[in-house]
């Protein structure tokens, strides 16, 4: 083919070893491009692995910890989140942008319209043709914009801001529509109470996540409607009892997410005294540390 | 032009052609008693009787005579009635039937009705100062870095929660292989669920949605 091409020189031959070793990189799928970081170098995903051979393995046999699962039932947001302000900045810049790049609507060519038929009928004033004319029944733009506002000020859309906001009761399920919120509950675990979330440990005969449905009925009220998303669960946490208790090692609590769907949460007096709705910012007010780092992994808030 | 005057004589009728003169005495219904002024060519024109010449000149009459109207059957009216109805209502069942279908989009040539009055709906182009262009340009490469930072942030977000999960599945597998298989079966009752988004406003206890077309007769009093 070199041969017909004129003023064209054949590519240079490249050494063998060159081609074969950057072919292999394809065959092997070790090819990365430059953007793919590599996830198993992360810091979090290091720790992980760590505490996978230094915890479980050696230290201890299966079924030396009790297996508890809890219950993370969220609320999701009801409305939209106020706009930053570089959001707002750009909101408009688009609409602005919008705007100019677009066609008249038929309200814009209505007042236009409007404007012509005034200006005429001014001139005709000026002229005194006598003619006389009629104030027609011709309907505005600006009369149709009037009427529309008042029509819209007929319907008022609830608050944003709700009562439960302003008085900060922590145990409505209105307070920050805007932000999701998660149960807490505070369970006497040993011989103190901490603020978690709802968990009790798993029977014979049950699956984690059918514990998990248990727990949050016993502890809740039967009246508690909730959506579990799945059969896994999310997160994981690890403490050991007191020595002296003599219950054994500890307990390994699997954490379930649920939606909050509807009814009021009642606790049960025996093992939940009390319960709470926070959002994610104020989990840290209320909860242990080592817990809260096994939460924080799976509370997601963007 | 040619003006054709019927011409009524005592028990003749002549038709005579008068070059324009006969218009200027169209008007004129008193019948004249004094001679005529005729033009030259038309000498046997003038009348010598006492009776007196009457005469109109019609219109110009370029077109056919009118038909007459027949009277129509009622009953052949009502056929042709109901004939023109049925038509009407077979092209709505053929388009109630081919409307559904969607046209493709290639073929789709926008709303017939703006286009015919897109020069009217033409917008004055925008001046826009230099700065303004500037603050543009500037706000655009803020929002791109935010949105890049944005996405950077979800990417690790997902990434934490996969890895949070994988762990507590390991545990779980370490401490029973039974529990670890019922964990990781797929949930059948979450296929099929719907989730509704956030909105801008709450919504309003005990609302009823008034659904349908209505007309609003209730009195105002002013």
């Amino acid at each position: 083919m070199w041969k017909y091409l004129d003023n064209c020189q054949p590519p240079k031959a490249k050494p063998e070893g060159t081609e074969s070793e950057r072919l292999k990189q394809y065959d092997s799928g070790q090819r990365k491009r430059s953007f793919q970081a590599d996830w198993t170098k992360s810091d979090s995903v290091r720790n992980y692995l760590q505490l996978r051979q230094s915890s479980s393995g050696a230290l201890c046999t299966p079924g030396q910890w009790q297996l508890v699962s809890a219950v993370c039932l969220q609320r999701q947001p009801i409305i939209t989140a106020e706009k930053t302000e570089l959001e707002q900045q750009y909101a408009d810049m688009m609409a602005q942008m919008e705007l100019e790049t677009s066609l008249l609507s038929d309200q814009e060519l209505r007042a236009i319209e409007d404007k012509a038929i005034e200006a005429k009928r001014k001139q005709q004033e000026e002229n005194e043709t006598g003619e006389g004319e009629v104030e027609g029944a011709r309907v505005t733009a600006l009369d149709l914009e009037d009427a529309w506002e008042a029509e819209a000020k007929q319907f008022t859309p609830a608050a944003r801001i709700t009562e439960a906001d302003e008085k900060n009761d922590q145990r409505s399920v209105e307070r920050r529509l805007d932000k999701p919120l998660v149960l807490l509950v505070k369970q006497t675990l040993g011989d103190k109470s901490h603020w978690v979330f709802p968990q009790g440990p798993r029977q014979e005969g049950e699956s984690m996540r059918q514990a998990a449905e248990r727990v949050l009925q016993n502890l809740c009220g039967q009246q508690v409607g909730a959506q579990f998303l799945g059969n896994a669960p999310c997160g994981f946490h690890q403490y050991r009892f007191p020595p002296k208790a003599s219950i054994g090692t500890g307990a390994k609590v699997f954490f379930y997410k649920a939606w909050y769907k509807e009814g009021d949460v009642i606790p049960d007096k025996e093992n939940s005294t009390d319960y709470m709705w926070v959002t994610f910012d104020e989990l840290s007010d209320h909860c242990s540390r080592p817990y809260l780092k096994s939460i924080g992994n799976f509370l997601v808030d963007l | 032009m040619q003006m054709i005057a019927e011409v009524n004589m005592a028990s003749r009728t002549f038709q005579i052609s008068f070059a324009g003169l006969v218009t200027k005495f169209s008007r004129l219904s008193i019948p004249q008693t004094s001679p005529v002024i005729i033009s030259h060519h038309c000498a046997r024109c003038v009348h010598t009787q006492s009776s007196p010449l009457l005469f109109h000149a019609t219109s110009q009459l370029w077109g056919a005579p009118m038909k007459k109207k027949k009277k129509v059957d009622p009953a052949v009216l009502m056929q042709r009635e109901t004939k023109r109805k049925k038509k009407i209502e077979r092209q709505m069942k053929r388009l109630e039937k081919f409307g559904r279908r969607l046209k493709p989009v290639d073929e789709i040539d926008g709303d017939p009705k703006i286009l015919s009055q897109i020069r009217l709906r033409r917008r004055p182009p925008a001046v826009l100062t230099f700065e303004e262009g500037e603050r543009r340009a500037l706000l655009q490469k803020q929002w791109s870095r935010s949105k890049l930072h944005q996405h950077t942030e979800e990417a690790a977000t997902l990434s934490s929660l996969l890895i949070t999960q994988d762990r507590a599945l390991d545990e779980l597998k370490f401490e029973s292989e039974e529990l670890y298989n019922m964990a990781i079966q797929l949930d059948e009752m979450l296929i099929g669920t719907q989730m509704k988004g956030p909105t801008a406003t709450p919504p309003i206890k005990g609302y009823f949605a008034k659904d349908g077309e209505y007309i609003d007769t209730t009195k105002t009093y002013d």
